[in-house]
């Protein structure tokens, strides 16, 4: 596959300030934020490849829950001017992922068999169990 | 329990989403450090 052909990164200084998360790229307009959906692989909390047209996918797929679920809540998106762009409200976050753990596996820092298996006090704080 | 064993019950494991890396950290916790208010983790 010929490099051409996969978004790996943006460079968009006119756009304003940018932060790059693992997979987008966001450029900080003020009131509003671009984000631009990269080809970026992240698994595991890691960038481990990238994949031909991957952002597009993801920004798209996006757009449609985000228009699906907006009678439900409300949500940051304005526009979807290019298949890997995202205009957005900005908003204060809560950064935080919800998880929801059904067994008792992982080998990364954050998975819960890693911090189980260590003897993690929160993890205990979470089952109320010793065993 | 064992590694690969299925939970009792499924359970609630936030993790931050910070700008290097995800970290693992409790209600109590996230409340404690002011990412969320209790009573939005409430809702």
């Amino acid at each position: 596959m010929n490099d051409m052909e996969v978004l790996k990164e943006t460079d968009f200084n006119f756009l304003g300030p940018k932060k790059a998360g693992k997979v987008r790229d966001i450029y900080d307009r003020g009131d509003k934020l671009i984000l631009i959906t990269t080809d970026r692989h992240s698994s595991f909390d890691r960038i481990i490849a990238h994949v031909p047209w991957k952002g597009q996918v993801l920004n798209q797929v996006s757009d449609w829950w985000f228009d699906k679920t907006r009678d439900i809540i409300g949500n940051h998106v304005l526009a979807t001017p290019d298949p890997n762009v995202t205009v957005a409200k900005k908003f204060r976050t809560v950064p935080v992922e919800a998880v929801m753990r059904g067994y008792l596996t992982g080998v990364t820092d954050t998975s819960i068999w890693t911090r189980y298996s260590a003897g993690s006090a929160t993890l205990a704080d979470l089952f109320c169990l010793t065993g | 329990m064992k590694k690969n064993q299925r939970l009792p019950s499924p359970i609630f494991d936030p993790t931050t989403k910070e700008d290097t890396h995800d970290r693992a950290l409790t209600p109590s916790e996230m409340i404690a450090e002011g990412f969320i208010t209790a009573e939005l983790l409430s809702d």
